[in-house]
């Protein structure tokens, strides 16, 4: 790596921090990004009107996670996709429809005894 | 524009069902992408595969600080994308990727990755890693608490601190590099560099074209017990 790069990338690092930590906004960020890659490519600085997108000032990092341990969402999507809860219900309506049928029968049969 | 020869390589490992890695080459913008899904199941996949395809459809403009604007902007809206999938397919549960790209132009290119997905450089036998890892093992190196060589084997090794669809603002990390004659860049997810340590790793780098070094890296992996999905991806510049 030649001296210039790698003063480029001194630099580079504290922007990208003050970015992510969400004291710099996206626009001068890129800006000053630009500015050190041209030092690099040699190529002129670009004009561009930055759009400003609706995250850039926000700070607030990922909260640490384990990659190696996932399972939960396994769990949320066989929940979810496999339509776990769906069937439950139409299980539930069916046994719920039968008992009653059984028991309106029953007690027509009960009837029927009674004062046939 | 120079020519590039590269290889691109992904495997479920030995231990897993799925392969929640994905890989991306594109020669013709100079960019290449190893993204390591993680959620479980589908969801990693998922998140992996929207990484590359977003990747993949940049158009790349002719300076090359917005050819660095363009990737961030496409990682940053497929970090949205993926936090809305995740709040409608997964009840919001953790769904993102790592990911680290390669972009590459004349004489000098730039690494910009989220996570512990590497980007090394093999040049003049010696091997050197360009990427830093967003992890928590990184964080105790950098402040002196932990010796980078026990890093691999400490119980927090696999807790990354920074992904794609991890948190509502993505900053993108960024350096640049310069490109020589003979240099070989490496991409690989961390289901590599956890089955083989940087000498095993440079040694494989001498034995022949990109596709052979793809392939001896992969098979090593393999060999070694391949714990997670392995992807590498070997590019060389004719500059």
């Amino acid at each position: 790596m030649n001296v210039k790069i790698e003063e480029v990338n001194a630099e580079l690092s504290p922007l990208i921090d003050s970015y992510a930590a969400g004291t710099l906004a996206a626009g001068e960020y890129r800006q000053r990004r630009r500015a050190l890659i041209c030092k690099v490519s040699g190529e002129a600085v670009p004009e561009v009107e930055d759009e400003g997108s609706a995250e850039c000032t926000l700070p607030g990092g990922m909260a640490a996670v384990n990659v190696s341990e996932t399972p939960v969402v396994e769990r949320a999507e066989a929940g979810l996709r496999d339509g776990v809860p769906e069937k439950s219900n139409a299980l539930y309506w069916f046994v719920t429809a039968i008992t009653l049928l059984v028991a309106i029968a029953g007690v027509g049969g009960l009837f029927w005894y009674i004062f046939r | 524009m120079s020519a590039w020869q590269y290889c691109a390589l992904t495997d479920t490992g030995a231990r897993r069902k799925h392969n929640e890695d994905s890989v991306m080459s594109a020669p013709e913008l100079g960019l290449w992408a190893v993204a390591d899904g993680m959620g479980g199941h589908e969801a990693g996949d998922v998140a992996s595969g929207m990484i590359v395809d977003a990747l993949a459809s940049i158009k790349r403009p002719e300076n090359f600080s917005l050819f660095v604007d363009a990737v961030e902007l496409t990682l940053q809206k497929t970090n949205q994308a993926l936090r809305d999938h995740s709040e409608k397919q997964y009840a919001g549960r953790t769904m993102g990727s790592t990911v680290v790209a390669l972009l590459i132009a004349d004489g000098y290119g730039a690494c910009m990755w989220a996570g512990d997905s590497r980007l090394y450089r093999f040049r003049n036998n010696t091997l050197e890693q360009l990427s830093r890892d967003h992890s928590q093992v990184q964080r105790l190196v950098d402040a002196g608490l932990l010796a980078a060589e026990d890093a691999d084997a400490h119980p927090n090794a696999n807790v990354i601190t920074k992904a794609v669809g991890g948190a509502v603002h993505l900053a993108v990390d960024v350096v640049m590099l310069d490109v020589q004659p003979g240099d070989r860049f490496l991409l690989c997810s961390d289901g590599l560099y956890n089955e083989l340590n940087p000498d095993e790793i440079a040694v494989r780098f001498s034995v022949g074209a990109v596709e052979e070094v793809a392939r001896q890296l992969l098979q090593g992996a393999l060999e070694k017990g391949a714990r997670d999905n392995v992807s590498v991806i070997v590019v060389e510049a004719d500059v």
